[in-house]
C-alpha cells in the first residue's frame, strides 16, 4: 500500500494482554486469588456483548500461530506491526485499561497491581527498545491509583498512567480524581484516558440509553471523551496541575473543533461559575492535551475531514498516530498517511508523541521541520 | 492464462480461505456450499489480508418495512479487519461501488483445481503453485 510518510512512527495505542488467566491470578494476594477462582470472576469486566459479526473485536489475522489471544504474543506483534512499519516506539495499553474497572474497587486495586507486575516482568523485560507501556490504574480508588503510579511509574519504559474508563461515573475533572493527577505530575508521567465503552466498564456514554447494537455503541463513544475534556478544563485541573499532560485515546478526533468552538463560545458567560479557569478552554486543550488518531473519521471526500480539523489553529500539533492494533478497526499507517496533509505527517506520526509523553518517551527529535502555516483560527 | 492451483483436498473446511501462490501472485481459494472461488488477497480499503477473512452470505434489504432483511445465496468475503464485504462472484464491494477486488473463475478437473487469470502469462511464474503460510 502506497504511503506518503516513510519516517519513524510512534504508535500510542497498541493493545496487549496475557496468554493465560493464571498469569495474572497467580500474582494476586491469596484472598483475591481465591475470590477470583471461587466466583469465576472474569478478569475483564463483562461487556454488553455487542461484538461485531465476526464474534471478536480483534483482527481475525491477529490470533497468534502459537496459540493464545490476539495481543498476547510478542512475535506476532513484531511481525504484524513493529517490523512491518518503521515503528520507533509503540505504547502497550493493555486491552484498553478496563481490566481494573471491576465493580469491587478493592479487587480492582489488586488486579491493577498484579497486572502491572506481570507487564514489567514479561513485556517490558523483552530486549526490544521499541516497547513502552503505561501504569494500569484502578480509577475507582484514586488514592490507591496514585500509589500505583508512584510504585510502577519509576520503570524507564513506563511513560504514562492509564485510566481505562470511569467506573464511578464521576466526571474526570472532579477533585475525586486529583490524587491521580498529582501523582502523575510528580512522576513526570502523562495521563492517558482510553475509551472503554462497554458494560460494567461504566462510562458516561450510556447517556441517552444503553446501546443495543455495535453501531450505536461505536458512535456513542465520543460522548464520554467530550465530557472528560470539558470536565478537566471546567474544574481547573490544568490550573491546579500546570504541567499535567493528558492524552485522549480512541475517542475519535473530528468532533474536536466543535467542542473547542462550543467551550469557547460559552466561556464568556459561564466563567463566573468556574472563575479559576483563566484561559480560553481551547487554549488549555492546545497546551495540555493530545488526541490519538484512531479511529480516524473518513469523510465522503478526503478534504472535508481536513477542512473540519483545520478550522482549529494548530490542530496538526494535537494529533498522535495510533493503530489500535490488534483491534478490528485498526488504522494502517499508510492509509492514514494518505488521508492527512503531508506537512502534518512528521508531527502526527512522531513529534507530537514526544510532546504528549515528554522526556519519558526517550526518543530524539526529528530533523528540524519547516514551519507549518496556520490554517485558521477557532 | 490458466494455471493449476493444486488438489481439491487443499480446501479442508467450507468457508475458510486457503492462501496459495499461483503464477507469481498470491491468491486465496475458498470452497463454499459446493462452489469454489478465488480472489486477490489484499483489501483495497487498508491493505488487510483477505485470506484471513470469513465467508458469509450477503445480506440485502428486502421490502419497505424496518427490519425486513434477508440473506441471499451470494457469498461475500468479509475482511478480517474492518469487515468490508466483497461479492465473491463479481468482486464488487457490497457497500461502496468505488471499491472491489479481483476474482478469478475456478475449475475442478479430476480432483484438481485450475484458475483462469486473465492478463497473467507464463513469464509471471515466479514459482510453482504452492500453499502460502
Amino acid at each position: 500500500m502506497v504511503s506518503n510518510y516513510n519516517g519513524p512512527i510512534v504508535d500510542v495505542d497498541v493493545h496487549h494482554t496475557w496468554r493465560s488467566d493464571s498469569d495474572i491470578v497467580d500474582r494476586l494476594p491469596q484472598l483475591w486469588r481465591e475470590y477470583a477462582r471461587a466466583t469465576g470472576q472474569p478478569l475483564q469486566p463483562p461487556s454488553y456483548n455487542l461484538s461485531p459479526f465476526t464474534g471478536t473485536n480483534k483482527r481475525l489475522d491477529s490470533v497468534p500461530r502459537s496459540g493464545g489471544s490476539p495481543g498476547s504474543d510478542y512475535d506476532t506483534l513484531r511481525e504484524q506491526l513493529l517490523d512491518r512499519f518503521n515503528v520507533a516506539a509503540c505504547v502497550l495499553t493493555f486491552d484498553a485499561g478496563g481490566e481494573a474497572n471491576h465493580r469491587n474497587p478493592y479487587f480492582s486495586v489488586a488486579m491493577a497491581r498484579a497486572i502491572n507486575d506481570w507487564n514489567v516482568d514479561t513485556w517490558l523485560s523483552l530486549a526490544d527498545d521499541r516497547l513502552r507501556s503505561v501504569v494500569l490504574l484502578p480509577p475507582g480508588l484514586p488514592e490507591e491509583a496514585a500509589k500505583e503510579i508512584r510504585r510502577v511509574g519509576k520503570h524507564p519504559r513506563i511513560i504514562s498512567a492509564l485510566m481505562g474508563g470511569n467506573p464511578r461515573s464521576i466526571p474526570l475533572g472532579d477533585p475525586f480524581y486529583h490524587p491521580i493527577y498529582e501523582a502523575a505530575v510528580e512522576m513526570d508521567l502523562s495521563v492517558s484516558i482510553h475509551v472503554v465503552g462497554t458494560g460494567e466498564r461504566v462510562e458516561a456514554q450510556v447517556a441517552g440509553g444503553i446501546p443495543g447494537s455495535r453501531m450505536e455503541l461505536l458512535n456513542s463513544l465520543p460522548n464520554s471523551g467530550i465530557h472528560y475534556i470539558s470536565s478537566l478544563i471546567v474544574h481547573g485541573v490544568f490550573e491546579k496541575f500546570p504541567t499535567l499532560r493528558v492524552l485522549i485515546v480512541e475517542f475519535g478526533v473530528a468532533w474536536l473543533p466543535w467542542l473547542m468552538w462550543r467551550l469557547d463560545s460559552y466561556y464568556a458567560v459561564l466563567k463566573a461559575e468556574s472563575h479559576w479557569v483563566k484561559k480560553l478552554p481551547s487554549d488549555y486543550i492546545r497546551e495540555h492535551m493530545h488526541l490519538s488518531t484512531q479511529p480516524l473519521e473518513t469523510s465522503p471526500r478526503p478534504h472535508q475531514l481536513i477542512d473540519v480539523l483545520s478550522s482549529v489553529a494548530g490542530v496538526e500539533n494535537l494529533l498522535c498516530f495510533s493503530t489500535d492494533y490488534p483491534h478490528w478497526d485498526i488504522d494502517d499507517p499508510h492509509f492514514v498517511s494518505r488521508l492527512l496533509p503531508k506537512d502534518w505527517l512528521p508531527g502526527v506520526f512522531y513529534e507530537n508523541a514526544r510532546d504528549a509523553y515528554g522526556p519519558r518517551l526517550g526518543l530524539p527529535p526529528l530533523a528540524p521541520r519547516p514551519a507549518i502555516a496556520s490554517r485558521g483560527r477557532v | 492464462m490458466r494455471a493449476e492451483i493444486g488438489p481439491q483436498s487443499l480446501l479442508t473446511e467450507d468457508g475458510v480461505p486457503v492462501r496459495v501462490r499461483v503464477a507469481g501472485r498470491e491468491i486465496a481459494v475458498v470452497q463454499w456450499r459446493g462452489e469454489v472461488f478465488a480472489f486477490r488477497t489484499v483489501c483495497p480499503h487498508q491493505g488487510a489480508p483477505l485470506w484471513a477473512g470469513q465467508v458469509r452470505t450477503k445480506i440485502v434489504r428486502r421490502g419497505k418495512r424496518v427490519g425486513e432483511i434477508d440473506w441471499t445465496d451470494t457469498p461475500v468475503i468479509v475482511c478480517p479487519w474492518h469487515q468490508w464485504e466483497y461479492d465473491l462472484r463479481t468482486g464488487r464491494s457490497a457497500w461502496d461501488p468505488r471499491y472491489g477486488i479481483r476474482c478469478y473463475s475456478v475449475d475442478l478437473v479430476n480432483g484438481r483445481l485450475f484458475v483462469d487469470m486473465p492478463g497473467r502469462t507464463r513469464t509471471d511464474d515466479g514459482d510453482k503453485p504452492s500453499e502460502v503460510g
